[in-house]
């Protein structure tokens, strides 16, 4: 069970952009390796870890294109060291064959992508080839975004597989006053599988491959059945022990639960705070990790709702894991839509406040909510 | 309690730096801040826009704002946008030097002229932190010894040769706000100091 821990920490707080405050807190969770390829919003985090990682005797690469990126973090991660990459979904779409392999070489290793939307939900919930998975956390604000970047090394290590962070234009370019500092989340395993540079016939070489850790006699090689079960085995204890992370408002007597993540979840959690004091009975469920979904919470929290609303800056891809969810005892309705300025990088010029609660609001219509004197 | 802020004006005003003042100082007076900026390509002239939220707890309002309890207006140009998100319950305080028609709003409006006073008293330069120091003195929002820390602050090393000037500009302000707020009814920040 993993306990958050906002707003617990004591230092002072600064006014950090998100960049640097992500980047800040990959540094105080011991990252010392770190490789990327400019593309916005994912640019200002590359650029902070430039500048962060030298003095504390790390390396920042810019590599040459985000295949290179991934590749020389995975052999910074097989060493042990905690290791990052990151970039924006086009980016993370060439990493997605690393991605996976990552999580049969069982290595440990925080990737952010600076979304330019919410339509890279399906590439982090369900990307990557063959059985491959990994815990997926969605901050929706640079506060959250410091705890889960420390949150995610934590979870990588437990686990020995890759965390991916979803962040944003948002979080990337808002500014916040925060405090980052080192946040403990418990015990790990020791990395006793981490190369130590002793090769082979030294009887100290350890193998570190998607195809195995162990191989036979040189002429028959690696036994991929033996090694992928394994692998299987412990990917699956990995979403048996790790509990969905989750924030749940106003539920308790909700007709109607609106359903967002990320910085879009922010809005909606302020949308229905105000739709509240306006007396309508709306509730909101903001999925933190979006993989693994918190699916029983979603369950709990719209077990007598008239409807549920799903809110997502894209063409609607979460909704089907809220509809895995709801398992189709209530009617579940898309109220998001791709918004975004001719920049495309992620400004959404519909996210705003009248515009979300009036969708919130006729939802509630919608779904047959007496919603009196409401004023829209 | 939370305070939203949005400052407009062009590019080459100060309107970014300005907010960055006012966030770092609001850390210095023990609150919470949050800031998004919004601005054109173009470095002058352009629109821009900061959106400032401080706050006595943890921040619930997202980073785009669509109304605000106070509006700081520097310039005709970009006004609309600005204009849009205030209401019955806001105050705006209108840099009259710049923006010369009366303003259309419902909002309380506190004529103030931030660019003849900065030319007077310090350099045209600083007008948006003779504002500023206005603002925060009529309403109680910053006190002057967290605006003087939070300038050091946001001042990038490059600029640390204004940082005189600007001190003096926020004082100038701050001694300017304190006299609106004998002609005018301005409300309180915080319901505490």
């Amino acid at each position: 069970m993993t306990e958050l821990t906002a707003g617990l920490a004591t230092g002072t707080p600064r006014l950090m952009e998100g960049s640097e405050a992500i980047a800040e807190a990959m540094v105080v969770a011991g990252c010392r390796f770190f490789a990327g390829y400019p593309m916005t919003p994912f640019t200002e985090i590359l650029e902070s870890m430039a500048e962060k990682l030298p003095p504390v005797g790390g390396v920042c690469m810019n590599a040459e294109s985000e295949l290179e990126a991934i590749g020389m973090a995975w052999g910074a991660a097989s060493t042990g060291t905690r290791t990052a990459t990151g970039s924006t979904g086009q980016g993370l779409a060439l990493m997605q064959e690393s991605l996976a392999e990552l999580s049969l070489a069982r290595l440990p290793m925080l990737v952010i992508n600076m979304a330019r939307s919410q339509g890279d939900y399906f590439q982090a919930t369900r990307g990557g080839h063959g059985d491959s998975r990994r815990i997926v956390l969605a901050p929706m604000d640079v506060a959250e975004a410091v705890e889960f970047t420390q949150l995610g090394f934590h979870l990588a290590d437990l686990y020995r597989n890759p965390v991916v962070l979803y962040g944003d234009y948002y979080i990337a370019h808002t500014y916040q006053s925060v405090i980052v500092e080192r946040l403990e989340f418990g015990p790990l395993p020791a990395k006793d599988w981490a190369l130590d540079g002793s090769t082979g016939g030294t009887g100290a070489a350890k193998l570190i491959s998607p195809l195995g850790d162990y191989k036979q006699r040189d002429d028959v090689g690696y036994d991929l059945a033996d090694y992928y079960a394994r692998v299987e085995v412990d990917l699956s204890a990995m979403e048996t022990d790790f509990a969905p992370l989750v924030e749940t408002g106003f539920v308790d007597d909700a007709e109607v639960v609106v359903v967002a993540f990320g910085t879009p979840g922010k809005f909606v959690r302020y949308c229905v705070q105000e739709l509240r004091a306006e007396g309508v009975k709306v509730g909101f469920v903001r999925p933190i990790s979006l993989y693994p979904f918190p699916t029983e919470a979603l369950q709990d929290a719209t077990r007598a709702v008239r409807g549920v609303a799903v809110y997502e800056n894209c063409a609607g891809q979460m909704i089907d894991d809220v509809r895995l969810a709801v398992l189709g005892r209530v009617p579940v309705e898309f109220i998001g839509g791709l918004t975004m300025d001719s920049s495309a990088f992620g400004i959404g010029p519909d996210l705003q406040v009248p515009i979300l609660k009036q969708r919130i609001v006729d939802a509630c219509r919608r779904a047959g909510c007496d919603l009196g004197e409401v004023p829209q | 309690m939370e305070r939203s802020l949005i400052a407009t004006g062009i590019g080459g005003q100060g309107i970014q730096l300005s907010a960055q003042v006012m966030a770092r100082a609001a850390i210095h007076d023990g609150r919470k801040a949050m800031l998004f900026g919004s601005y054109g390509g173009m470095m002058r002239g352009g629109s821009t826009d900061a959106s400032v939220v401080l706050a006595d707890g943890p921040i619930d309002s997202p980073p785009v704002l669509s109304r605000c309890w106070l509006g700081i207006a520097m310039h005709h140009q970009y006004l609309p946008g600005l204009l849009e998100k205030l209401d019955d319950r806001s105050t705006v305080f209108v840099n009259t030097s710049v923006i010369q028609d009366k303003v259309d709003t419902a909002a309380s409006v506190v004529d103030f002229g931030a660019t003849e006073l900065a030319v007077e008293a310090v350099s045209l330069v600083c007008a948006t932190m003779v504002m500023v120091g206005a603002v925060a003195a009529a309403t109680s929002l910053l006190s002057p010894e967290a605006l003087e820390a939070g300038l050091a602050e946001a001042l990038p090393p490059y600029r640390r040769e204004h940082f005189d000037l600007n001190t003096q500009a926020l004082a100038v302000g701050y001694d300017a706000g304190l006299e609106l707020a004998g002609s005018y009814t301005i409300p309180a920040a915080w319901a505490t100091r």
